[in-house]
């Protein structure tokens, strides 16, 4: 079976996110790691992988030239191949266009199963792997805490408000895991030794149907507002009655 | 009565950070050169060793496929390094002799100007500047992000660096050193193997290059191991440090002695403050003290938060705001306190690990480098044709006794302990050691131990500004400003006594700068519980210069400095 685990490079938690005023994107031109929901997905590819016997596991992922340093955390876990697309034309990319070319990037890879995180450590959207399976026109299954596979179809367990959902979806389908799946490895030392003699492959904008004029138009984006003042409750032995003080007093019980 | 931090050591003895073999020969890692750290003295090393496999390709086969290999428990090269720092070129320029210059180098400048003041609780006296600590042609840079130049330069040469990997053990076998044995990953609180366990490997090499910086690990236990210790004991300072983004640029190099510390004999506090410009829009400023000091109240970070309250220093931080902060220890016994000798057989020590630090002077990060690059070579001789690897390895120690690191330590060798007779008895000493360039006293002044220093205890604490969150913080919004992501449900790697008197829990509770340690209830026999959270360490040292041992956690945690 033919895995392709998409996946995001973010910038590094050390680094800090800093949105750039004048493009009113997140600064990307420091340090770039894979977001770490996306080495929930990671790790089930290779988990699907190593309980089948045989596959392979192909990361693929769109950013700018530099994201391939991130995506080789993917091959020291043990991923078997990387597929950067890089374009300076495709940055920026809204949604849809992003959708529009991880859809052909997947198409030219032929796999059976497709697995997204459940949302990006930075953007955070969670949306990507719906528009991605509607361009492939797959089933999605989202949310997924428990993943089975026949061979044919595979079955995932979502997790929702009310409880869990338990669908089976015909392959090829496309997979948003939830961080409550697994618990992803570490990367072994000779993985990471051998991470950078693993394939890794570019694509431009023109190997994925050129770049897409944006639907949308970013308004503004601001940082988090900042926290108000708290009020820290410490247990002296009350502090249940406390809180629930706390919640009475703010209308929130 | 009087206690010392050193009747109560730590349940840690330097044989568990030595091994034989774990791995069946054919699963070990093998590597041609393995170096522990990448720090400036690892990574020159590195980077030295790749030079001449460039200049020697047919030696590569000989080296196997990974022919340089660098270990870093931090996150990425850089994310544990932290200085002041004014570094001194020439380390670098003989490293890169013919291939960088230095405007080529992550610098944020020369240093045009500088002063050395003397404040009080309120003023600042200017002072002339020490000969030692004279910085014309010297460049201000951030350690942290000439550790990430530097690794990229590694790598460009083909070095393999292996990043959140720490070296848990010094691999020994018959009296050579093969390698080392990595850390486990994934164990849980009392040591269990969670599901993600991925158990340490065996690394093997032809020649292991300790540059663990201070208080390393691995470098203490070899030192042990192979009886290299000098017969005067290492002492450190503990230097706690800020990055801030700043409204109006600085202009000079600021070095301050005097308040906050307190002059008196019986107090032993030596140190000082720096202020450095980075660029236009930052700056850095931090504290360094001895930790010869004796007041169980001393903590090095509120004597930092106290400084900014001074006008001088207040002004200059003005209207900006701080966006990093870190702590390290700086070995500080200076010539007395190197080894006997830098090498075992199959061992070479460099950097900050042996102590190559010149404390008048301030500097240690070109010696590292310049140690780092002799470390290489000699390493590199045990391939040439009918070179026994002993006499490669020995020739290490003739090339440093040679070198400019030598002569520059040896000319300032009493200085450091001149200061142990407080600040005014010590600052006549060293005019008179640097008068006679070391001549004098013909002998050598006697090194103290740290943590045999008896505690007292004064009320200096009623004294520290309250943090405001604006120009002074606590202890636990600064490990938060160090990047610190340790996963707190790992074993503790923190080995201290925890049932100690109060003085020394105090001691140990005050000293750390991230808040690892807390007094706990009494019990009752005079001696008090030392509560700890391990997962706020930023893996500064000092634990281990005043009666406990810091040994790695798991590869990846800790800070992750970007600006140090």
């Amino acid at each position: 079976m033919k895995i392709a685990v998409c996946v995001k490079a973010v910038p590094d938690a050390a680094a800090g996110r800093r949105i750039d005023p004048s493009t009113k994107r997140i600064d990307r031109s420091v340090e770039l790691a894979i977001s770490d929901f996306d080495t929930y997905a990671v790790e089930e590819a290779l988990r699907l992988k190593e309980a089948g016997g045989d596959g392979e596991v192909v990361v693929v992922s769109m950013g700018p030239e530099k994201a391939m340093d991130a995506l080789r955390k993917a091959l020291a876990m043990g991923a078997d191949r990387a597929v950067l697309i890089t374009d300076p034309g495709l940055e920026g990319a809204d949604l849809l266009g992003t959708a529009r070319a991880l859809a052909v990037a997947i198409e030219r890879e032929s796999a059976d199963l497709v697995l997204f995180g459940q949302q990006s450590a930075d953007g955070g959207g969670a949306c990507l792997w719906s528009a991605v399976a509607e361009r492939l026109r797959r089933p999605v299954i989202s949310q997924v805490s428990e993943l089975t596979n026949d061979g044919a179809s595979v079955i995932g367990k979502r997790q929702t408000e009310f409880g869990y959902d338990t669908i089976r979806a015909p392959l090829p389908a496309v997979i948003a895991v939830s961080d409550a799946i697994n618990t992803p490895r570490y990367p072994s030392l000779k993985g990471i030794m051998g991470a950078k003699k693993k394939p890794q492959d570019t694509l431009s904008a023109a190997d994925v149907g050129g770049a897409a004029a944006a639907g949308t138009t970013v308004i503004a984006l601001n940082p988090p507002p900042a926290r108000g003042e708290a009020r820290k409750i410490e247990d002296d032995g009350n502090a249940a009655e406390q809180i629930v003080e706390f919640l009475t007093e703010k209308r929130l019980v | 009565m009087s206690v010392r931090p050193s009747e109560f050591p730590p349940p840690w003895s330097p044989p568990e950070a030595i091994a034989a073999p774990t791995d069946p020969v054919d699963e070990r890692i093998e590597v041609g050169f393995l170096i522990v750290g990448a720090g400036p003295a690892g990574l020159a090393a590195a980077i030295r060793l790749g030079q001449l496999l460039e200049e020697h390709p047919a030696m590569s086969d000989r080296l196997g496929d990974v022919p340089v290999a660098v270990l870093e428990k931090g996150k990425a090269p850089g994310s544990h390094l932290l200085s002041g720092a004014v570094i001194n070129p020439r380390g670098l320029q003989r490293l890169f002799k013919g291939r960088k210059r230095v405007d080529e180098m992550p610098f944020y400048g020369e240093v045009h100007g500088e002063s050395v003041l003397f404040l009080t609780k309120r003023r600042a006296l200017r002072l002339p500047t020490p000969p030692t600590m004279v910085n014309h042609r010297n460049y201000v840079a951030s350690l942290s992000q000439l550790g990430r130049w530097l690794g990229e330069e590694a790598e460009a040469l083909g070095v393999t660096i292996l990043p959140e990997t720490t070296a848990g053990q010094l691999v020994v076998d018959g009296g050579r050193v093969l390698g080392v044995r990595t850390g486990d990953r994934g164990r849980g609180r009392a040591g269990e193997e969670l599901g993600n366990f991925e158990p340490g490997s065996d690394i093997v090499a032809r020649v292991t290059i300790l540059a663990e910086g201070t208080q390393g690990h691995l470098t203490g236990a070899a030192l042990d191991h192979f009886r290299l210790r000098s017969d005067n004991p290492q002492v450190w300072a503990l230097g706690v440090k800020e990055v801030w983004k700043v409204a109006k640029p600085l202009h000079e190099v600021v070095h301050t002695m005097g308040w906050p510390l307190r002059g008196g004999r019986k107090y032993r506090e030596f140190g000082g403050s720096f202020i450095y410009p980075m660029g236009d829009d930052m700056v850095t400023v931090g504290m360094v003290v001895g930790l010869d000091y004796r007041d169980a109240e001393l903590s090095v970070h509120d004597l930092l938060q106290e400084l900014k309250t001074h006008p001088r220093v207040r002004r200059i931080l003005d209207g900006g705001e701080r966006v990093q902060w870190g702590a390290k220890t700086i070995p500080e016994g200076g010539f007395v306190a190197l080894p006997k000798k830098l090498h075992a057989p199959g061992l070479l020590l460099c950097g900050d690990g042996v102590g190559f630090v010149n404390v008048p002077a301030l500097k240690g990060i070109h010696y590292a480098i310049e140690s780092g690059r002799l470390a290489a070579e000699a390493a590199w001789r045990t391939l040439e044709r009918g070179a026994s690897a002993r006499d490669a390895l020995r020739s290490y120690d003739e090339s440093v006794r040679e070198s400019f690191i030598w002569s520059d330590l040896r000319e300032v060798r009493n200085m450091r302990q001149a200061f142990g007779r407080g600040f005014y008895a010590g600052g006549a000493l060293a005019g008179a050691m640097t008068a006679t360039k070391g001549r004098f006293p013909p002998g050598d002044l006697e090194t103290e131990r740290d943590a045999e220093q008896s505690l007292i205890v004064t009320d200096r604490a009623t004294s520290y500004p309250a943090p405001d969150g604006v120009l002074t913080f606590d202890k636990l919004s600064s490990v938060f400003a160090s990047g610190n992501r340790t996963r707190d449900d790992q074993p503790n790697h923190i080995r201290v006594q925890t049932k100690v008197p109060r003085e020394v829990a105090e001691l140990w509770a005050r000293m750390c700068p991230a808040h690892v340690y807390e007094v706990g209830e009494a019990d009752g026999d005079g001696t008090v519980e030392v509560k700890l959270a391990p997962s706020n360490c930023v893996q500064c040292g000092a634990i281990t210069a005043k009666g406990g041992r810091l040994t790695p956690p798991e590869g990846g945690s800790g800070p992750e400095y970007t600006l140090t």
